[in-house]
């Protein structure tokens, strides 16, 4: 078999970044009192975030691990095991200031950081760096030591997902604004940051230290709701991605903010038609399920909007040159047929 | 013995007349054209000496020994759709039988139809005249590939088992990919009951490896030949190709890789120096020994074959198989994408990949022009021609369409239109 340097970079990387992302408050020493390396933000009108919350509820944080607002890689979820909150989940970022009416331009520097990380990145983030895709991926790699093919979902499914990713961001963001209402004030308290009291992070990122967050909290309608529906998807999303390579994050909304800046961003792929025969590795390989690298016989450009820059197919595509990964029109790497190393 | 008795059973079993024998007759006329090829190929300019193995592997009376004294079943296959991998990991001989030569006393008249392509004729009559390696087969594998090949596999199937591979004729659609997939884990299964064995995971693996040693190679006499243009003529590039329909892997291997180390000396030594001929790429359909018609008259004429997008040639030995998962099933489906993703065969709906490979091999190679041999009564490769000759008109490519069959009376006239269309690109340089 071929050397795949691409994607050996590509585990190191991930396994990197895990570390960094999720135990950054630890290594960096983010604290409360602002003491540690990396410096607070601090509320826009001084206000405590996390007031409204009692003990025990799911968006509740202890005094011990306190939301704190911190640049990367201070923390990424809220729900990070030594607490803080960089405002780096777009959508976080979204549904808590859609909420708090926050004005605009208090918003507008981070909303600069994350175009600007969007444009250079796109989905590059999903492949190289996001820590529930190294996880992800951990799945696929038990399954594949076990000796398990994937699962390639039908082109129906993919449609699905295709529309349910606008569908899961469109209704946090909506169910964020209205709460966020005088008339609606009332459920604030259960309805606050609606995907992320159901996103698989927020189950996974505590117990991966020493915070205690709440598993099971039944008290009321809602929390009782968004405490199963967690640990659902929780499950969902290990079977997902141990019997199927990507599919979940084809519906993820934090990737689809992502995904926009795919075409038109630093990040581009690009094929020269007339190379390919058409032979379907790139396809076959691709994590994503991705056809139209393989397909396209005539545009150059053949970035997707799903594509999550893995260079799986740049990597094994072997036809010399027939696929370039460029950043800012830079070639990065290129493709190259294989020769088997000598043994 | 026990090959034999399995070929007898069959034929007790079926309706047709059991196959005929020639007499010997068909062998010396293949002897005959083989011995005319071989003394052709002596006007060659620069031979590597290493040529001598692949000359014997597919010309000398005893080229098939290895088959006949192989221990396990033979399993005969035409095309490229057949996945080797497979075969070779199930521990089966496996054979390539696709004809070249068709006698004149032509004896499967009343069995075929009269306009029934050469390829298909000349394989039914090896086949019937019992000349190895057709005759040693145990099982014939047949990608249902053109009409004739189908229809081929059911008159094959009266005398021996055959195995039709329903081969979808759209590469887009996710569901042919899926309905091949199924065809080959159907043959992955058949082999398995054949020979009594699963096919392991590292067998299949191992397999895959040791044959993509053999697209290593021809990857590296591809490069080579875009260096180095006139060293290796296109008569010898095409017998080493084909020398792996008669060989097994590991001594083809071997053997072609001591002439691709005696190429870069003598390319060293600069052999080729002040060598000026018209470098040609070669297109469409298939050219198999010992049909070397098409070939003798263009390098005969000036020029070299310096490429070619023949199913019989460069493509049957160019895309590897990439394994991306070390599963069973991931190496299974790498194996059968390979057979049947890259393959340039018009018998697929779109023939935008044929057409592109050529464009892309006059562009590479920096061709002179291009010759297309087509094989009179293959209408696929027929209906493709006119796109390629449209593309390369595009491009200012000169274009030079060549139907013949594998009959020798045209041989005169082709060579007339050789030496015009060589003419023509002469006064152009």
């Amino acid at each position: 078999m071929r050397k795949r340097k691409i994607s050996l970079c590509r585990r190191i990387t991930q396994a990197v970044c895990f570390v960094l992302l999720v135990y950054g408050a630890y290594i960096f020493g983010t604290s409360p009192d602002g003491t540690g390396l990396l410096p607070r933000i601090e509320p826009d009108d001084g206000l405590p975030r996390t007031s409204g919350f009692e003990q025990g509820q799911i968006l509740w944080a202890t005094p011990d691990h306190p939301v704190v607002e911190t640049y990367p890689p201070g923390a990424i979820c809220r729900f990070n095991p030594r607490g803080g909150l960089f405002k780096a989940c777009f959508l976080h970022f979204l549904s808590e200031n859609l909420t708090w009416r926050t004005r605009l331009k208090y918003l507008l520097p981070h909303i600069t950081v994350f175009a600007v990380l969007a444009f250079l990145g796109a989905r590059w983030w999903c492949g190289w760096v996001c820590p529930l895709g190294f996880m992800g991926d951990a799945a696929g790699a038990l399954r594949r030591r076990m000796g398990f093919s994937y699962l390639n979902p039908g082109q129906g499914l993919k449609k699905t997902l295709e529309v349910s990713k606008y569908a899961l961001a469109g209704s946090a963001l909506f169910v964020s604004c209205m709460i966020g209402r005088d008339r609606f004030k009332d459920m604030q308290c259960s309805l606050f940051l609606p995907y992320c009291q159901i996103c698989p992070a927020r189950i996974i990122c505590p117990l991966l230290g020493a915070a205690k967050p709440s598993f099971a909290d039944f008290s009321t309608a809602s929390s009782s709701f968004f405490t199963a529906g967690a640990w659902m998807v929780l499950g969902l999303f290990f079977a997902v991605f141990f019997m199927s390579r990507r599919v979940w994050c084809r519906v993820c909304p934090v990737g689809l903010f992502n995904s926009f800046f795919n075409r038109g961003g630093a990040l581009s792929k690009e094929k020269d038609a007339l190379r390919c025969n058409r032979c379907g590795i790139c396809a076959e390989s691709c994590p994503m399920g991705i056809e139209s690298v393989y397909r396209e016989k005539k545009k150059k450009n053949v970035s997707d909007f799903n594509c999550i820059y893995c260079l799986k197919c740049v990597e094994l595509c072997p036809k010399d040159d027939c696929l370039k990964f460029k950043f800012f029109g830079r070639t990065l790497s290129r493709s190259r047929y294989g020769r088997t190393p000598a043994s | 013995m026990k090959k034999r008795k399995i070929i007898s059973d069959i034929a007790q079993r079926h309706r047709m007349n059991a196959p005929f024998d020639s007499g010997g007759l068909l062998e010396r006329e293949a002897g005959e054209r083989m011995k005319e090829n071989l003394s052709r190929l002596n006007g060659i300019l620069y031979r590597p000496r290493g040529m001598k193995y692949f000359e014997d592997a597919v010309s000398s009376p005893a080229r098939f020994s290895w088959l006949l004294n192989s221990g396990g079943p033979v399993v005969g296959y035409f095309c490229n759709f057949v996945p080797e991998e497979l075969l070779h990991a199930a521990g089966v001989t496996g054979v390539r039988l696709c004809g070249g030569i068709l006698p004149v006393s032509d004896s499967v008249e009343d069995i075929l139809p009269r306009d029934a392509c050469s390829v298909v004729k000349s394989s039914l009559s090896l086949f019937m005249s019992r000349m190895a390696p057709s005759g040693a087969c145990d099982v014939m594998v047949v990608p249902a590939s053109c009409d004739p090949k189908a229809k081929l596999a059911e008159i094959l199937n009266e005398y021996v088992p055959v195995w039709v591979l329903n081969l979808p004729r759209k590469k887009d659609y996710e569901e042919c990919r899926n309905l091949w997939f199924g065809e080959i884990k159907k043959f992955k299964l058949k082999l398995e009951g054949l020979t009594g064995r699963k096919i392991g995971r590292e067998k299949l693996r191992d397999s895959i490896m040791l044959l993509k040693k053999r697209q290593d190679i021809v990857h590296e006499l591809y490069d080579f030949r875009k260096r180095h243009p006139f060293l290796l003529s296109g008569r010898d590039a095409l017998l080493i190709f084909q020398a792996s329909f008669a060989d097994v892997p590991e001594r083809w291997i071997e053997r072609a890789g001591s002439v691709l180390e005696e190429l870069n000396t003598a390319a060293g030594e600069g052999s080729d120096e002040g060598l000026s001929r018209v470098k040609l790429l070669l297109g469409g359909a298939p050219l198999i020994w010992p049909n070397w018609k098409v070939l003798h008259i263009v390098e005969e004429a000036g020029a070299t074959v310096i490429a070619d997008t023949l199913c019989s040639g460069t493509q049957m030995l160019y895309d590897p198989v990439e394994i991306d998962e070390l599963t069973d099933e991931g190496l299974l489906r790498a194996v059968a994408m390979k057979s049947f993703l890259p393959s340039l065969c018009p018998c697929f709906i779109e023939s935008e990949d044929h057409v592109d490979r050529i464009l892309h091999l006059a562009e590479d190679f920096r061709v002179d022009g291009v010759v297309y041999h087509n094989l009179r009564l293959c209408f696929p490769f027929e209906m493709d021609s006119v796109r390629v000759r449209h593309a390369l008109r595009e491009r200012n490519i000169p274009f030079l369409n060549i139907q013949t069959d594998y009959s020798q009376e045209d041989t005169e006239q082709i060579r007339v239109r050789v030496e015009a269309f060589l003419e023509i690109i002469r006064s152009r340089k």
